[in-house]
């Protein structure tokens, strides 16, 4: 090291402790914080807390002796290895668990007490992997640290070998060395990583090694043991020294220490833990807590707060046990104890920081309202109350009222408006001279009542309340001219009750007026109306418009909704509204009774229910703390004021207010709450009579599938939010469309689930309503049993049905069967029967035949008779149980036997014929009754043509005509008498045919025809 | 001139006694054995007098052995004979089985005697008779349904059947065939030969070797 650079160590590092060496003064300032009580309400003993940390998705995680607690605001659950649904790692046994160390990727890792490392991921709420200080040789893990880039590194110290070591775990799990020292065994070591340096803090000083491990450089600055180090978020890297009294921080543009600040005396060795945040250093022990300003050398003692607070929640310990500070991403800083964490806030002001003082008014005890405020010349503010004026003087606090009496005559008193011109104050309808005490009625010759006034110039604009008559008054030269009010502006031709407002407009030349029942208006300065905007038109609620104000083109107008915006140009309105809630409960629209410009030109806004500030360009109104004094306080129309030295008034039913802007601390309404996250998911499993418990990668979870069995589960959701209490309101799809009341229960619980898809739907608010909701949505499919799903009571279905197919079929086959068999029974009987008699006959035949053949002449004859009538008989049998038989039901059985009967007995008389078939299906089936009828037709004819015709031919058709069967018989015989015997087989044969259904014709046309058709 | 010898099996008395009268008393017949059941006829059977039967009359209904069933019995003694089934009604199915098995006719009991002795004379000539409903049913025995698909059958033959099928009586078919009616009848017995093979391979052996022509 070059001389010069030495001579600039020493001159940068004495300086500096020279001047801090200096004994500085601190004063004591009243506390402006406040700690506030941070309920955990686990429902399990969380244990003795030892490290605080936030994950990504806001939680906070502690770490204990019991395990890892994970607390969102309103709630908090433990994993721990002996916990079935929140379980931590494999292990039975519980062990402490200790430091935190945060990497850049969110991912946490974890000392436990055994040496071993837990790396827990807080968003997928998973262990993903552990080692242990016996993968490095027995080193004992003293601390863990991260870098930037994502490196994990591990401070070990070896006892037995005297060494310290830090180790970089590589991707593989293992430890790969990047520096050693020697250890001296009387020495407390603390290790960290801040910048691009390891440090390694000990009594006798400080190192400070690069990350690669190759640069090492010594500060010989002893530090405290007892006092913890502190790094920021900037990698600046604070610590404190060995007298307790000196802060030391690394400065990287000297590349040295220097001293960054200097305890006050009064605060040594009161506390251990310090935490810096830009000049505020927070300084907190056992039984203290302070805040100390860099800046303006002040001192804020929190200690007896903590300690009382403390006590309250922990009233047999002993003490406060301190563990330390955690600074929250969003700036909030907390306190946290073994056993409780508050969040430090900036105190809540009183009301009277901003309530005006007032001085009894005689006569007068209850609270004042306060109305119109006017300023004169000499910036004195007169404000108005119902019964008088109160005036506070330049350059003092309290107001003091007026003697105004002399001026209240009549039978009203009240007052509404109040203005101020040249030396002048106008106070409803009475004009006071503030310097003689005179004073001048402008209209009539007393006090009026509500008045509402404008002023321009010289000219007062005045509107008595219910009078119709707009005032117009010169106050140079004190001429009134009246003008009647246009009777169309308000309903029924009435006159306008309570005008709230008149200001000029634009040109100048008009006067908008505002009224409780009659919306707003532009009226001519002689009272004409030129435009109404009525509430069907603006979409206010009862037709009540209050405050004005005019911002070019914009109108913008308080109403019972909000706040209102009214284009000129195009005629169009807008409702800003801004509901809220009591106590969580319903929710009611804010009345803006005025609208009041700041310097920005956005508006304060006195309402029905606080005071809100409203960003013109953003549309967006802001809000005080929901403690703040102003927060909830119902201000009065027309009672908003700016003085010419940038101070607010707002009247309201409960004084006067006032406040200049930096007094005050508005905020956005609240953001929407984060996500809803589900932490876990408990399933009743039926069958084996337990539970099933999923706690981990839940957000993931695209639906859930539950077998059914699985059919009651539990639910846990949890949203992070720390300054609001959290409630939920949920709905089953599938079960009911309707949601549940918003309760602050974070569990849901569905029991007796039937097979079935459902969408489980979640909603989280802060207050009782879905203003700023978060929502969350689940796909819940439980399976049906498998004896009822679709394709298995498909397939019941089918098989019945099949088995019902041929169960019927073999019914109609059996069915079937017996009918064949019957028939087929029958036409054995009937053959059977017919064999033995046609046998018998067929020997009877033969016989008289050969006995015919040896007889007499005169006995042949009626043996060949015998003969001839016994095949007869035989025939007609034959055509019987032809007729029966079932197997002879086609048509082409019917004309094998016309065609067979034709053959036979045709010949006999050498008859030729000629039977031919048109489009006759022979394989189709006939009915038995029509085959026999038509065959008896047809024999009858034949039989008749044998028998009596004197033909030689004949022609026999058989034709199926589409809609008809036709046979007909033709002879080329010559007509001869029909005989008796012939018109009965004619008349026979008619009937036959009109039997089945058809009809016979018989004529004479060169030669006899029979025509039967079916 | 031989005079063809006719036995009758027959168990009505009357029908056998006047049957077989009659037959004796045509000079081209001579009565050959007569019983009146197939066990008697096979359990007599002499080849001297039994053996020399041309033509049997055998009944379908008789005790014991049915006509049917002893055709084959008969054939395996008598390899040579003409048997002529008698039936009291024509049942196509009865008769097919009686024709597949052997035998080369049929006449119906109701038949007169002379019509009786004019079939044992076609018989005795060398043919048959067949009715358009037995054609029918030995084409769709034979030929699944259709005549074109009697490959074992002749031109001729296939020719015959099918007009048989379609019904048109022997002289109209030797007319339109211009054959003569016992060329027809000849045809006919030779079909029968056919159907009493048991299948189409058995057929078309018999036909290469020329038992079928």
């Amino acid at each position: 090291m070059s001389w010069s650079k030495l001579i600039w160590l020493f001159i940068s590092f004495t300086i500096p402790a020279f001047i801090a060496g200096q004994n500085v003064t601190y004063k004591f300032i009243p506390p402006q914080y406040e700690l506030e009580h941070l309920k955990l309400n686990n429902t399990e003993d969380p244990g003795r807390l030892y490290d605080i940390t936030e994950d990504r998705q806001g939680f906070i995680w502690l770490t204990s002796n019991k395990g890892l607690q994970a607390f969102d605001g309103n709630h908090t659950i433990s994993y721990r290895n002996d916990s079935k649904l929140y379980k931590l790692t494999s292990d039975s046994s519980v062990h402490s668990l200790y430091a935190f160390t945060k990497l850049p990727d969110g991912s946490l890792w974890i000392q436990e007490e055994n040496s071993r490392m837990l790396h827990f991921d807080p968003v997928k709420r998973k262990l993903t992997e552990s080692f242990t200080g016996d993968a490095i040789n027995n080193e004992l893990i003293y601390h863990i640290a991260g870098s930037n880039d994502g490196g994990l590194f591990v401070f070990t110290v070896n006892r037995a070998k005297r060494t310290i070591a830090i180790w970089k775990k590589s991707p593989t799990n293992k430890l790969l060395p990047v520096y050693q020292g020697y250890m001296n065994p009387n020495n407390y070591y603390t290790y960290r990583i801040a910048g691009d340096y390891h440090w390694i803090i000990e009594e006798r000083g400080i190192t400070q090694i690069s990350l690669d491990g190759k640069e090492k450089k010594q500060y010989n600055i002893p530090t405290s043991p007892n006092y913890n180090i502190d790094s920021d978020d900037q990698g600046r890297f604070y610590f404190a020294g060995a007298d307790q009294e000196t802060i030391y921080t690394w400065n990287e543009e000297f590349k040295n220490m220097v001293v960054f600040l200097k305890i006050p005396a009064y605060l040594k060795g009161k506390g251990f833990d310090f935490l810096i945040k830009g000049n505020k250093i927070f300084f907190g022990g056992n039984l203290s807590l302070f805040i100390i300003n860099r800046e303006d050398k002040t001192i804020q003692d929190l200690s007896q707060q903590f300690i009382e607070l403390a006590k309250k929640e922990a009233p047999n310990s002993l003490g406060v046990l301190f563990m330390n500070f955690f600074l929250r991403p969003d700036s909030s800083l907390l306190v946290c104890t073994q056993t409780d964490i508050y969040r430090l806030k900036k105190k809540t002001p009183l009301a009277a920081q901003y309530l005006q003082s007032v001085s009894p008014v005689k006569n007068i005890t209850s609270i004042l309202s306060f109305r119109a405020l006017a300023e004169d010349g000499r910036k004195n503010i007169y404000a108005s109350f119902y019964t008088g004026i109160a005036k506070q003087n330049k350059g003092e606090s309290a107001f003091l009222p007026m003697d105004v009496e002399k001026y209240i005559s009549g039978e009203y008193i009240s007052t509404y408006s109040l203005s101020y011109w040249k030396g002048h104050l106008i106070w409803n309808n009475v004009s006071i001279d503030l310097s003689s005490g005179d004073h001048t009625f402008i209209t009539g010759d007393k006090f009026a009542g509500h008045c509402t006034q404008w002023l321009q110039h010289d000219t007062l604009w005045l509107y008595q309340w219910n009078s119709s008559e707009l005032n117009c008054y010169d106050l140079l030269r004190k001429k009134l001219v009246v003008y009647p009010i246009d009777r169309r502006i308000s309903a029924n031709n009435n006159s306008i009750g309570e005008m709230n407002d008149m200001i000029v407009d634009g040109s100048g030349q008009n006067l908008w007026i505002s009224s409780s029942d009659n919306g707003m208006a532009l009226i001519s300065k002689k009272g004409k109306l030129i435009r109404q905007y009525s509430a069907g038109e603006t979409g206010i609620t009862e037709n009540t418009v209050t405050d004005l104000e005019l911002n070019q083109n914009l109108l913008w107008f308080g109403c019972r909704n909000g706040l209102g915006c009214l284009d000129i140009g195009t005629g169009k309105t807008i409702i800003y509204k801004d509901p809220y809630s009591i106590n969580n409960s319903v929710l009611h629209d804010r009345t803006v009774f005025s609208i009041l410009p700041d310097t920005t030109g956005n508006y304060y806004l006195g309402s029905s229910y606080g005071l809100l500030w409203f960003n013109v360009a953003s549309k967006q109104f802001y809000h005080l703390p929901d403690n703040h004094p102003l927060a909830h306080v119902e201000f009065n129309r027309g009672a908003a004021f700016k003085s010419s030295d940038n101070r607010y008034y707002f009247g309201s039913t409960d004084g006067l207010y006032s406040f200049t802007s930096p007094e005050l601390g508005f905020a956005v309404t609240s953001n929407p709450i984060k996500p809803v996250k589900l932490i876990s998911i408990s399933i009743f499993d039926n069958k084996v009579g337990a539970y099933q418990y999923l706690s981990d990668e839940l957000d993931g979870l695209n639906n859930l599938m539950l077998e059914f069995y699985n059919n009651s589960l539990e639910l846990s959701f949890s949203v992070p939010e720390f300054y609001k209490k959290v409630y939920y309101s949920y709905r089953v799809k599938g079960l009911s469309e309707s949601w549940t009341e918003y309760k602050p229960e974070n569990k849901i619980s569905l029991y007796g689930l039937q097979p079935g898809r459902y969408q489980l739907e979640v909603k989280a608010s802060t207050g009782l309503n879905d203003v700023n909701a978060s929502y969350f949505s689940l796909p819940i499919v439980m399976k049906q049993v498998w004896y009822k799903r679709p394709w298995v009571i498909l397939l019941f279905t089918s098989m019945a049905i099949v088995l019902m197919i041929t169960y019927l079929r073999y019914r109609f086959n059996q069915k079937i069967k017996r009918q064949k068999k019957l028939a087929d029974l029958r036409t054995k009987i009937s053959s059977d029967l017919h064999d033995d008699v046609g046998s018998i006959l067929s020997g009877l035949a033969m016989q008289s035949q050969m006995l015919a053949y040896t007889a007499k002449e005169d006995q042949k004859k009626s043996l060949l008779e015998i003969s001839n009538m016994s095949r007869d008989a035989m025939e007609h049998m034959r055509d019987t149980v032809w007729a029966i038989d079932s197997r002879k039901d086609k048509y082409e059985n019917l004309v094998d036997r016309m065609r067979d009967y034709a053959e036979k007995n045709l010949a006999l008389r050498n008859i030729k014929h000629e039977f031919t078939i048109t489009d006759v299906d022979t394989k189709k089936f006939i009915d038995p009754e029509k085959r026999q009828t038509i065959y008896l037709i047809f024999k009858e004819a034949i039989t008749n043509i044998v028998k009596h015709s004197n033909c030689d031919d004949v022609i026999i058709e058989f034709a199926d005509k589409k809609n008809c069967i036709q046979l007909l018989i033709r002879d080329n015989g010559i007509q001869k008498e029909i005989r008796n015997s012939d018109g009965l087989g004619m008349s026979n044969m008619k009937m036959r045919a009109t039997k089945i259904g058809g009809f016979l014709t018989t004529k004479y046309e060169n030669g006899f025809i029979v025509e039967l058709t079916i | 001139m031989e005079k063809v010898k006719v036995s009758l099996i027959e168990d009505n008395k009357v029908i056998r006694e006047n049957l077989a009268g009659f037959i004796g008393l045509h000079e081209e017949f001579e009565s050959g054995v007569i019983h009146e059941s197939a066990e008697n006829f096979l359990n007599s059977f002499i080849p001297e007098t039994s053996g020399q039967t041309h033509i049997l009359l055998l009944d379908i209904g008789l005790p014991g052995i049915s006509g049917l069933d002893a055709i084959p019995l008969i054939l395996e003694k008598l390899p040579g004979i003409n048997i002529i089934m008698l039936t009291t009604y024509e049942e196509e199915d009865v008769i097919l089985k009686a024709l597949c098995s052997g035998a080369c006719s049929y006449i119906s009991k109701k038949a007169s005697l002379e019509e009786i002795i004019e079939a044992l004379r076609i018989v005795a000539k060398g043919g048959s008779y067949m009715s358009p409903s037995i054609a029918r049913e030995i084409v769709n025995h034979l030929m699944g349904g259709r005549v074109s698909k009697a490959t074992i059958l002749t031109d001729r033959q296939r020719e015959i059947l099918q007009k048989l099928v379609d019904g048109k009586s022997y002289p109209t078919i030797a007319s339109e065939l211009f054959i003569s009616v016992e060329t027809v009848r000849t045809h006919v017995k030779k079909l029968y030969k056919v159907l009493q093979v048991n299948n189409k391979t058995e057929a078309i052996t018999q036909y290469m070797k020329g038992q079928i022509r």
